[in-house]
């Protein structure tokens, strides 16, 4: 993966619906290839900062690019399909009629366009990101029959079957027991280090971002409060 | 017997209710899932209000209907989006402003209200040839639009805001939605009628509901309730000379009783809720 350009840059951003500033001054930049981490106490503005990143949240002053692409001009379509976001939690009712594996191939659908179905390096590709998170077995089973831990896999399966330049975590590890925590953990960090997919993870957990990143954004009232090595980010905790 | 299949008024009733079964129950999944259920009959209403505001000004009911329900779609989407409210609240502000509408306009219909109370009720065996054919072509558009957006309606049911994310047109699909129950309760209300047309939508996907884990299947499931019970209730009706419409329901609820008695996911329920007892 080549260097052109960072993978998002934001100078003196200012985000929100309606004249409302959810985002205020928002400076910073990530280098492509590299993970950073996101905290901050709660209503700090960490995910509404993902949203804006994946062009869900209206930029209304400032400079934003993300892989590139200028957030304010580009098509927000184009930024969606290179970005791939995994969220907390997905409220699924346990009897939605949706497979685990139609989960994943949802991944692909914003890359087939209208009118299409997909196609075989579709399955292909959500194949290979089942066996990525180790879920293979749990293809068939329906999603919301799947433990939280199961679940979170198979969001990260999705997201990977995406093939995204910018991968987003939002929470992922919030609501699973240490054992699925660990895991989850695990696969992003393999997967970091072999595909050297640029991450960005926000989390309330010091520890998972100390071992992950190498630098954390310290968000503070919609703000970034500072931007701080892992080991800097460990003392200040 | 075979005999009263001769009856063109039989002949159309059978048709109108196999168009409206497919209707409403592609609606009908489509909502179930997204647990959006109430929206059926917030429809029905805003249609029943836009006929009702046809006869008042003596103009084509079927017409108005339809802008009435088109007006209501493009209510219920930006309301809903805008985040102020759930959907539901959404729909349950159109609805009851249909609701008083119709009430007003029910008041104020010159002369005898039979035709009005008749949209109300609906009378499969007394629909119209034009009725007949807005209704084949809804369940048509209906069926069409299924196969052609699968894919983006499977997401959207599944998760609006990761439909978005994934770079889908999600507000494009949930408009669509709105778009398309607005205009099978228009088609439905002279063989089905404003109040009457919301079981149609609901029972046969809910019913197909706890059969399984596939969409594509619940769309095909639903469809056979749908069209079952509108057979099934159209058959005692014209055996007992007992009101059709109210039969189709009743016909509706008891393949959901049914379906919910047998349904895989029940059991499968009870054994999770038994093990974590234990």
């Amino acid at each position: 993966m080549t260097a052109q350009h960072p993978a998002v840059k934001f100078e003196n951003v200012c985000a929100g619906y309606r004249g409302s500033r959810t985002l205020s001054g928002i400076t910073f930049g990530i280098d492509t290839g590299k993970i950073i981490g996101v905290s901050g106490p709660n209503g700090s503005g960490k995910t509404t900062l993902l949203r804006a990143i994946q062009g869900l949240l209206p930029v209304s002053s400032g400079s934003a690019s993300v892989l590139g692409l200028d957030l304010v001009a580009a098509s927000y379509r184009e930024i969606r399909r290179k970005t791939a976001c995994v969220y907390q939690t997905l409220d699924v009712d346990s009897r939605m009629p949706i497979t685990a594996g139609e989960v994943v191939m949802m991944g692909r659908y914003g890359r087939i366009g209208l009118f299409s179905h997909p196609k075989k390096a579709d399955k292909d590709a959500a194949m290979r990101a089942l066996e990525r998170v180790d879920a293979m077995h749990l293809s068939s089973r329906p999603f919301g029959q799947l433990s939280g831990g199961e679940q979170q896999r198979i969001n990260l399966a999705r997201a990977l079957a995406q093939e995204p330049e910018l991968l987003l975590l939002d929470e992922p590890t919030t609501f699973l027991d240490s054992k699925s925590q660990q895991r989850v953990r695990n696969i992003v960090k393999s997967v970091h280090n072999e595909t050297g997919l640029t991450t960005i993870v926000v989390s309330h957990d010091a520890e998972m971002l100390a071992e992950l990143c190498e630098r954390i954004i310290v968000m503070k009232h919609g703000s970034v409060a500072d931007i701080v090595t892992s080991t800097e980010f460990q003392k200040i905790k | 017997m075979l005999e009263a299949f001769n009856d063109p008024f039989l002949q159309r009733a059978i048709l109108a209710a196999l168009f409206a079964g497919i209707a409403c129950s592609v609606v009908g999944v489509l909502v179930v899932t997204m647990r959006i259920s109430f929206l059926g009959v917030c429809m029905s209403h805003a249609a029943f209000a836009g006929a009702l505001l046809g006869l008042v000004i003596s103009a084509n009911p079927m017409w108005l209907a339809i802008i009435a329900s088109l007006i209501a779609a493009g209510a219920l989407g930006p309301l809903a989006d805008r985040g102020d409210f759930a959907p539901d609240t959404a729909i349950g502000i159109v609805f009851s402003s249909a609701l008083g509408i119709s009430f007003l306009l029910l008041s104020i219909i010159p002369g005898p209200k039979a035709e009005a109370l008749g949209l109300l009720w609906g009378s499969v065996l007394t629909v119209t040839t034009g009725s007949l054919y807005l209704l084949a072509a809804v369940a048509a558009g209906a069926a069409l639009l299924v196969k052609l957006f699968f894919k983006e309606l499977q997401t959207v049911v599944f998760n609006r805001e990761l439909a978005r994310s994934l770079g889908l047109p999600a507000t494009w699909v949930f408009y669509g939605i709105l778009v398309l129950s607005g205009l099978t309760t228009t088609a439905s209300l002279n063989a089905i009628g404003g109040l009457l047309v919301f079981s149609l939508i609901v029972n046969p996907a809910a019913a197909a509901y706890q059969l399984t884990y596939s969409l594509k299947k619940m769309f095909i499931i639903a469809a056979v309730f749908g069209v079952a019970s509108g057979w099934i209730g159209l058959a005692i009706s014209w055996k007992l000379n007992l009101p059709t419409g109210a039969l189709i329901i009743l016909a509706s609820c008891a393949l959901f009783i049914l379906a919910n008695v047998f349904s895989p996911k029940r059991r499968a329920r009870k054994i999770t809720v038994d093990e974590g007892e234990i």
